[in-house]
């Protein structure tokens, strides 16, 4: 199967650092030790829920993708999908030889998607910051243009995207009349199909996904103490200056949370192409999520589905573990 | 353990307890003595509540007749086969399902639904009762049957009749010559800002099966295929590509088409440019409840144009079929079912409802059908009987449609956005790709 999971709305804490406990009489640590043991044995308790699902839903699925990878699985063998023959390594060959359309197609995909994870991922970052150090600023009409920015975030995905593919309508879409309007084309330019599909893409992926990363840095930098900037600002510091040597260092924990957060989101990215383009998306703006979902659903070739989906997992993995070695803090050593 | 504490592990165990109880509630409970069968319907009407109530009209009678009970789950067409493939793997499916007809290959293949035969066969009044064209369509060689025909359909040709008449055009045209001379007439440019703001035909263009079926159809008349009698694709053949080529030749050589039906991913879209009165014609199997919920009464329906002189077909035989699932616990009580939903009373009924065609030919004898003067179910009706062909039975058919569809689509769209689409050699990648695997 593929790995197509949604974005799920799991915000990275911020780490603020825990009062020490101040050692007691012994007595009384004695007690405590007993309490933290109850306490741990309670938290394994409360995790059992969240795991059983967590296997249920994702782990379990995940490596029956994997098993599926290496079986020749169509509709022909769906009834008894154990029984699919095994073959090895071919769905990985034929998905990967560039000399044959599938491969090709493949490593153009697999090219477009850190593309497009690269550019949105930039613009969404670089919107979501300027909005969160000028907002956290005050001034009057704060409240509301808080409010407005959340929107994009507040409404569902899959409707947002709607709207956007009826305002990207070529014929009488909003997008080529208000520009015909403004004397900008003489001929209405096509958005959801031909080169200008990926265009389409990374702009309504941007729409969707910026107010995340602005509450998210919101929510950082709201946690940078005023006095820093006030000795900064008395020592003469410009904005920039403050920004570059006193917010971004602050704020790096989060920062790195939300690039990767966002970066495995993007690379997975399925719902806003499939909700602008349909069930199949134009060749020059396809990603590999739809790729793996044509190739599955719409092929009914599991096989070479679940090839592609092993190995975005394996590459995701990969990057995610390097990214999180060299770029997020290390656990705390007493915790 | 505190009081709070042992509140949390509780509340932590009942959620526990929940999930594994909604879990265990997916699993089939039923009781010893009743018999509840469901079925997985079709959406025939424009919305699921009404297409639902429909349905539970006509299992009204069985279920009084045979105190059998029978659970309607109605489910769109965009996700129908993929619900039943989930159906068919996981085993827990429901016992009644109707499929698309040119599905009807890849599911069998599946052996996920019993065979129609022996005591079933007989139980739903064997292969006699159904009109033979429908029930060739749902046989697939050397795999046997596992589909009963249910309700069928085939491509029209509808046309606006008052915008004929203001460009002085008598009737429908018969043949592609003919088509193509209408459609540039009636392509116009009204307000005059130099664009046609009416044309020809709307056509969704980007529908891949849509793309498929018209493909189909006119390769035919051509006297091309999909498939050879091995079941190895064969849709790069001269024939065939001057089938699909025609279809594409309509927006960009005959220019009766808009480059923009380009983006149009569904008949629907098309069909409601056609009641706007922004195209004349349309190429469907069955508009009329989308004409009826917007009030449209300016249409007609004749049969698809043709070939002078070449193959007479007109459509493939469209419809859906009725499956039972190999797993059910009530299989005797599901081909009652069938048999229920086959029987001329009920087919002249769905048949009035939904405007499509019955399978049984005494349908046509049966109230509300026969006093009904529905031109459109006249003109199928011809057509199924004499001028279609079944969608062709084999295993990869899916895969086949995919790819005819997506290469015809490609063509459209490279047209629509300035290029020079080379159909011939999208075809034959798509060909290339399908033969490989």
């Amino acid at each position: 199967m593929t790995t197509l999971s949604a974005p799920a709305a799991a915000a990275p804490s911020v780490s603020a650092s825990k009062p020490k406990p101040a050692p007691g009489p012994p007595s009384k640590r004695q007690r405590r030790r007993g309490e933290a043991r109850r306490g741990a044995r309670l938290g394994l308790l409360l995790i059992v829920p969240a795991a059983a699902l967590e296997l249920a839903i994702h782990i379990i699925p995940m490596m029956i993708g994997g098993w599926i990878a290496f079986h020749d699985l169509d509709q022909r063998h769906i009834r008894n999908w154990t029984q699919a023959p095994f073959v090895g390594l071919d769905n990985f060959i034929r998905g990967l030889d560039p000399g044959t359309a599938t491969g090709a197609e493949f490593f153009a995909t697999a090219g477009r998607t850190v593309l497009y994870v690269v550019i949105v991922l930039g613009f969404t970052w670089v919107l979501g910051m300027a909005a969160a150090v000028f907002l956290n600023s005050s001034f009057r009409g704060r409240g509301i243009l808080r409010t407005l920015f959340l929107v994009p975030y507040a409404i569902p995905m899959y409707v947002g995207c709607i709207a956007w593919a009826f305002m990207f309508n070529q014929r009488d879409g909003m997008v080529n009349t208000l520009l015909s309007d403004l004397g900008l084309i003489d001929e209405n330019p096509f958005w959801l199909i031909g080169d200008n599909a990926f265009f389409a893409l990374v702009v309504v992926s941007i729409w969707s996904y910026w107010p995340f990363a602005f509450l998210m840095l919101l929510a950082a930098i709201q946690n940078v103490p005023q006095e820093a900037y006030e000795a900064a600002a008395l020592d003469g510091a410009s904005n920039w200056r403050q920004f570059w040597h006193i917010t971004l260092p602050m704020v790096s924990s989060a920062n790195g949370a939300l690039v990767l957060l966002m970066a495995l989101w993007l690379f997975n990215q399925f719902t806003v192409p499939f909700v602008l383009f349909g069930p199949a998306s134009p060749d020059q703006a396809m990603l590999v999520s739809p790729l793996i979902f044509s190739n599955s659903f719409l092929q009914w070739d599991f096989g070479l589905g679940g090839a592609m989906s092993l190995l975005l997992l394996l590459g995701l993995l990969a990057v995610s573990a390097v990214y999180i070695r060299m770029v997020l803090p290390k656990g705390r050593e007493d915790d | 353990m505190t009081m709070a504490a042992r509140g949390k592990v509780l509340a932590a165990l009942g959620a526990v307890a929940l999930t594994a109880g909604t879990l265990a509630g997916c699993a089939n409970a039923e009781a010893d003595d009743e018999v509840t069968l469901t079925w997985w319907a079709t959406q025939q009407a424009a919305s699921v509540a009404e297409s639902e109530q429909a349905w539970a009209e006509s299992v009204a009678a069985f279920t009084e007749e045979t105190g059998i009970e029978v659970e309607i789950e109605v489910i769109p067409w965009a996700d129908l086969y993929n619900r039943i493939l989930t159906a068919v793997s996981s085993g827990t499916g429901p016992d009644v399902l109707s499929i698309g007809s040119t599905w009807v290959a890849s599911l069998t293949a599946s052996g996920g639904f019993e065979p129609v035969e022996g005591e079933y066969l007989d139980a739903i009044g064997g292969e006699e009762h159904f009109i033979p064209a429908t029930w060739d369509a749902a046989v697939v060689p050397d795999l046997g049957q596992v589909a009963v025909p249910y309700l069928s359909s085939a491509y029209s040709l509808y046309y606006n009749p008052a915008l004929f008449e203001a460009e002085g055009i008598e009737g429908p045209p018969a043949t592609w010559e003919e088509f193509v001379e209408v459609g540039q007439a009636l392509t116009l440019d009204k307000d005059g800002d130099g664009q046609p703001d009416q044309w020809g035909i709307s056509y969704p263009a980007a529908a891949v099966n849509v793309n498929a079926h018209l493909s189909f159809i006119l390769g035919q008349q051509e006297g091309g295929s999909f498939v050879d009698s091995d079941g190895a694709a064969t849709f790069t053949s001269p024939a065939q590509v001057a089938g699909s080529q025609r279809l594409l030749d309509l927006m960009t050589e005959d220019g009766l088409m808009s480059p923009s039906d380009a983006e149009l991913g569904a008949m629907g879209e098309a069909t409601d440019r056609f009641i706007d009165g922004e195209a004349a014609m349309l190429f469907s199997q069955n508009p009329v409840a989308q004409f009826e919920g917007r009030d449209f009464v300016d249409w007609e329906a004749a049969p698809m144009p043709v070939i002078e002189g070449g193959e007479n077909v007109q459509s493939h035989i469209a419809g859906i079929d009725l499956v039972v699932s190999a797993d059910s616990q009530h299989k005797a009580e599901s081909f009652q079912l069938v048999a229920h939903l086959t029987s001329a009373a009920e087919q002249s009924f769905v048949a009035e409802m939904f405007d499509v065609l019955p399978v049984v030919e005494a349908a046509y004898e049966e109230e509300p059908l026969a006093s009904s003067n529905d031109l459109t179910i006249d003109v199928r009706r011809q057509t199924i009987a004499d001028a279609a062909v079944g969608f062709p039975a084999v295993e990869n058919i899916g895969e086949i449609e995919a790819g005819v569809g997506n290469a015809v689509r490609e063509a459209f769209q490279t047209f629509a956005t300035g290029g020079e689409p080379d159909l011939a050699a999208l075809l034959r990648t798509a060909q290339d790709q399908i033969n490989s695997n």
